[in-house]
């Protein structure tokens, strides 16, 4: 609850700040302050100390997983934040009302990562994806944002659709919207049904296959600092959402949807890594391998298990933290081809390396954090009882290493001549800052995984 | 046969017609005019589900306030039937089987649908007093996080609808040709 | 203590190494860590090997039942002497070699070590498992970052290949976890398994895979020859003098005793997979004219020897292999440092092009021709040695009937080896000298040095071998106990 008071006032508070302060500086510098005292109450609530006791009949209960990942996600915005504020200054006059967009995300992202009652994951799914929308075409003048934003809207829209028919289904079988039903014997048809549309439009939200085909577009049409956080925190919470919806309102009729959902993880890691090979262009990579990834996290929902959770978790920490890590070198990049990469590490030795610790995470080699999510994920899904879910799974992960490792062939291994712009020693700490977590991650996952125990 | 179910059976025939005609409809004016159609007859199903409040509501909301809005932006733009983008046979092909497809399992799925479904206690939540009272007691809650969402969709009104200054013309038209070459690439 | 030290030096070197930016220093820090890590090395085998000194467990990622722990066994003791030994001699040997941002190279190269020392100590699956990709990351940075032309795309094969393999051990690994009683990862739980046999193939297969292509053995050999020919010659020698060796070493300890029937049932196929391979490569050796490509088919012959003799599952075969693996390792860093001297002073590689080197340098002439007798095993020289084991031990092996078929064929390999071996010979040192070669010099400094060292060890192994085969003794008698099924099958 403190996370959600903070970031939803928060939120107010930058709307006003645009009238209120005139410099861009103090706006950022407020942000930044806001978004810092959403991570302390909620890590008071970690502790035990809630600062408001609402009653909220039982629609929102905030359990360590909610209150850990709601976690995960402020710090890695607040990891968003440092690298990236200055470049969402470029995208328009509206500086201070992006940010007010971005905490009524997070607000979202409480919502949807806490709720008990369906109703609230709806409304969760919808504060988080309506600010989106308006951010992907907040570059006015960019008739590829433009087009990115109209698409995300629609396809958005209907997806939404989807999701409030299947809710009204399972109101309908069940007659309340709280979740945690049991069932008899027969599992009623109105259920499954309900079940199937909430499966498929959670699928589009989290573009998992074959609903990912809004994706890259939007992914490559919004301006890139955006895409850099609906790519990475608000992805991660839909797969929260989708976790919790999956575990706690349709865990007692698994036999239902597992297999349905297992093809889903196969088909999502199969067109993710493939298209993901044939990109040239390193935003739009970074879109298809985000696909590939949501195949690797739709294994936690296949699985449903304790390590599936503490994994997924992981996951989204170490995807999020590498990812925005390297949206935030490729902003400043010229060129967003791979061969805008040439020669990057002859340049920039020191942001090359950490990039590169970032691509080994992605990739999932040994050390990072990548790889231990990757792990964890593959245990879930063996302990889940399909090993040949876990071999495919790892042969798609094996692909991944065919893209990820052409960036760093570019940046070491070719001659050119990469332009890098803004790179201050503030940044680049930063930047050393997330790649030391990732690689602390890797070596003691507990420091973060025990948050959900102690 | 008693006179709801009457009723029930003509508003329900209406409503699924007007709303085919909706997609049907060449002329963009005509669709709307039918969804103002649908919306009253899906009206009617609240008013026969003793829920005048919602019926009033959708009424004035739906059918008055965005419908008009809907006819507002349709004439301003001047779309018409020549407008109409032509979609390729074969992709009208694939909807229509796609969506056939659903309509087929969904359907499939129903029909064998248990014949007790879950009903309210007493029938009168839509009354616009027991609406009020499980809106603000016990539904407190959503009821005010979605004040966020409300929030959020308006600063996004601000931010993509206010007028951004004016920047010299070379600049524009170079990020236009910049965005148009983007495009055909 | 001692294995905590043989993994942290050279790691804790490596990663110093990247911050040392002075061209000479870097090289003479290198040098020093790989001259301690021999030393630490030369204890575990000598005066330190109290059991305290030679295991070292700590708790890591105990929610995932897994450990941080080493052990030094006879198996490791004699890896972990090979890898210690190589790195100073390839250090020395490539000292005039020069290289663009050295710091990284040294770094990269002392953190390879790191890995492999790793992979040769870790009793705990998972542990090994991030040792293993932590010798692969590295490598490819080498490889890729200071080879030759091709050296991208071809580095990459390399690095998809292995790493393919090696996500296939992991399912496996984790497989088998899931298995114990106790979900543990370590080595003793592992050993307690008791799979049925359908189970055991498939596991095999997971692993093997793994190993196999790290070997490399026939069908997965294709990356090998390109990778060793595009490497820089200090990274060659590391693939090719230990980081083969990981393969017959995950053989021995994570495969055999882990599914023996399946080792048991898959061993002809393993066999003839082998054998096949030992032909093919020697075959390809002798049309080869680029010597580099030339020694790396018959790295492949002799390892195919190797990963033959392991399914034999005989004493005198284990032995042979475990000595081979170390004799091996010095024969052929030998060869790379002839192949590297040659080609820094007439710029090519090819044999054809060369000739008459003899008469203008006697010493590399003798040291080269010593080395070669090394290759083709003759009597004397340390590789004799471990191959007339292994073939014995496949003459005797009871666990195939084909045990003198396979023999005869192996056999083979060695007039083979001569064939190739003694063309090269005579096309480099003897014959009219060309165009290239007539301003031929000796051989001096350094890499004179390295190579009298080898080639001391070479014939005094050849003579008395008795030292690698008393570190290894007691480790093959309990391999035997673990992997012996054979009995289950006689009716």
């Amino acid at each position: 609850m403190n996370a959600l008071i903070f970031s939803a006032v928060s939120g107010v508070i930058m709307m006003f700040s645009s009238f209120l302060l005139n410099n861009k500086n103090s706006v950022r510098v407020l942000a930044h302050v806001l978004l810092l005292a959403t991570i302390i109450a909620n890590i008071f609530e970690l502790r035990g100390i809630s600062f408001f006791h609402i009653d909220t009949r039982g629609m929102l209960e905030f359990d360590r997983f909610a209150l850990l990942f709601t976690l995960v996600a402020n710090v890695c915005t607040f990891a968003f934040f440092l690298l990236s504020s200055r470049d969402l200054e470029k995208i328009g006059n509206h500086y201070s009302d992006y940010f007010s967009l971005l905490f009524f995300i997070l607000a979202g992202i409480v919502v949807s990562s806490s709720f008990k009652s369906l109703l609230m994951l709806f409304l969760g799914i919808e504060i988080l994806s309506i600010p989106l929308y308006i951010l992907t075409g907040s570059d006015k003048r960019n008739l590829k944002s433009n087009e990115a934003s109209l698409k995300y809207f629609l396809m958005g829209s209907f997806s939404t659709g989807l999701m409030l028919m299947g809710i009204a289904l399972i109101y309908g079988a069940t007659g309340t919207f709280q979740t945690g039903i049991t069932v008899a014997e027969k599992v009623p048809v109105l259920l499954i049904t309900g079940m199937m549309l909430l499966l498929f439009s959670m699928s589009f939200k989290v573009s998992a296959a074959p609903f990912h085909f809004w994706t890259p577009d939007v992914y490559d049409g919004a301006p890139t600092v955006v895409t850099s956080f609906m790519a990475t925190v608000v992805k991660a919470a839909g797969f929260i959402a989708f976790m919790r919806l999956f575990a706690e309102e349709f865990g007692s009729i698994r036999p239902e949807w597992k297999l349905l959902v297992g093809i889903v993880a196969a088909v999502t890691l199969f067109i993710g890594n493939i298209t993901a090979v044939f990109q040239q262009s390193v935003k739009r990579m970074l879109a298809y391998s985000s696909i590939s990834q949501a195949g690797f996290m739709m294994l936690a929902i296949y699985s449903l298990s304790n390590d599936a959770k503490e994994g997924l978790i992981l996951y989204a920490a170490a995807y999020s933290l590498a990812t925005i890590g390297i949206f935030a070198v490729l902003v400043r990049m010229k060129d967003y081809t791979f061969e805008g990469f040439n020669g990057f590490a002859k340049q920039q030795p020191f942001l090359a390396g950490i990039l590169v610790v970032f691509l080994l995470s992605l990739a999932g080699i040994p050390l990072t954090a990548g790889f231990l999510s990757k792990f964890y994920m593959l245990k879930a899904t063996i302990d889940g009882g399909s090993l040949a879910l876990a071999i495919f799974a790892v042969l798609m992960a094996a692909v991944s290493v065919y893209y990820y490792f052409r960036l760093i062939q570019s940046m070491y291994f070719k001659t050119g001549n990469a332009t890098i712009s803004g790179t201050t020693t503030g940044f680049k700490y930063t930047l050393a800052a997330l790649a030391g977590i990732t690689i602390l991650l890797g070596i003691f996952p507990n420091l973060l995984t025990n948050w959900l125990y102690f | 046969m008693g006179i709801t179910q009457i009723l029930f059976w003509i508003l329900a025939i209406t409503a699924i017609f007007s709303a085919l005609m909706v997609v049907i409809s060449k002329n963009p004016v005509y669709s709307v005019l039918w969804l103002i159609v649908t919306f009253f007859t899906i009206s009617g199903h609240y008013i026969l589900l003793n829920a005048q409040f919602l019926a009033v509501v959708n009424i004035i909301v739906y059918a008055g306030a965005i419908m008009v809005l809907f006819l507002f932006v349709i004439m301003l733009m001047n779309l018409n039937k020549e407008t109409e983008p032509q979609k390729s046979k074969w992709l009208k092909l694939a909807g229509a089987v796609a969506g056939g497809c659903l309509l087929l399992v969904l359907v499939a799925g129903l029909r064998h649908t248990e014949k007790q479904m879950t009903e309210m206690v007493t029938g009168d939540i839509g009354l616009i007093q027991n609406l009020g009272k499980v809106l603000f007691k016990d539904y407190v809650v959503p009821f005010e996080i979605s004040s966020i969402l409300f929030l959020s969709a308006m600063v996004g009104a601000v931010v993509l609808g206010k007028k951004e200054p004016r920047i010299p013309v070379e600049t524009e038209m170079r990020k236009v040709e910049e965005t148009q070459q983007a495009i055909n690439i | 203590m001692i294995v905590l030290l043989l993994f942290l030096v050279p790691l804790i070197g490596g990663f110093l190494s990247f911050f040392i930016k002075n061209d000479k220093t870097v090289r003479t820090w290198a040098l020093l860590t790989s001259v301690i890590t021999l030393l630490i090395s030369i204890a575990g085998n000598t005066f330190a090997h109290s059991p305290g000194q030679l295991h070292f467990s700590s708790s890591w990622l105990g929610s995932l039942g897994s450990s941080f722990s080493l052990q030094l066994d006879g198996l490791s003791q004699i890896l972990c002497l090979l890898t210690a030994i190589s790195y100073p001699l390839i250090l020395v040997s490539t000292w005039r070699s020069s290289y663009k941002t050295a710091n990284n190279f040294f770094a990269l190269m002392l953190l390879t070590q790191a890995g492999l020392m790793g992979v040769f100590l870790a009793t705990d699956a998972l542990l090994f498992y991030f040792f293993w990709e932590l010798a692969l990351v590295p490598m490819y940075f080498l490889c890729s970052g200071w080879g030759g032309e091709r050296r991208i795309p071809v580095t990459f094969k390399f690095f998809i290949y292995t790493f393919t393999a090696s996500v296939l051990m992991l399912i496996g690994l984790l497989y088998l976890y899931f298995q114990t009683p106790d979900r543990s990862f370590s080595l003793q739980s592992f050993y307690a398994l008791k799979l049925s046999n359908d189970t055991q193939s498939w596991v095999f297969w997971l692993l093997f895979l793994a190993f196999a292509v790290k070997m490399p053995v026939f069908p997965f050999h294709t990356w090998q020859p390109d990778t060793y020919e595009q490497s820089p010659t200090a990274a060659t020698m590391v693939l090719s003098a230990i980081m083969v060796k990981m393969g017959v070493y995950g053989v021995i300890r994570w495969v055999l005793p882990v599914v023996p029937i399946a080792a048991y049932s898959w061993g002809d196929v393993v066999m003839s997979l082998s054998v096949i391979g030992i032909i093919y490569a020697s075959i390809i050796a002798i049309q080869q004219d680029d010597f580099k490509r030339l020694i790396a088919y018959s790295s492949i012959a002799h390892i195919g020897l190797m990963s033959a003799t392991l399914f034999a599952e005989t004493k005198i075969g284990y032995q042979g292999v475990m000595v081979q693996m170390f004799n091996h390792g010095i024969n052929i860093l030998g060869l790379w440092i002839i192949v590297e001297l040659i080609e820094r002073q007439f710029g090519t590689r090819k044999l054809s092009q060369l000739g008459g080197v003899a008469q203008k340098a006697p010493a590399l002439a003798i040291l080269f021709v010593i080395l070669a007798f090394a290759n083709i095993s003759l009597p004397l020289t340390n590789a004799f040695i471990g191959e007339f084991l292994m073939f014995s031990g496949i003459w005797s092996s009871t666990v195939t009937h084909y045990n003198i078929l396979f023999t005869v064929l192996a056999i083979l390999s060695i007039i083979l080896a001569a064939v190739y071996t003694l063309t090269a010979v005579q096309k480099v040192l003897y014959g009219p000298e060309s165009s290239i070669t007539e301003g031929t010099k000796d051989i001096h400094g350094n890499e004179k040095m390295v190579l009298w060292v080898i080639v001391i060890m070479v014939v005094v192994f050849g003579v008395y071998p008795q030292p690698l085969l008393r570190i290894t003794d007691g480790f093959v008698d309990l391999l035997l106990n673990k992997i012996n099924v054979a009995h289950l099958f006689v009716k």
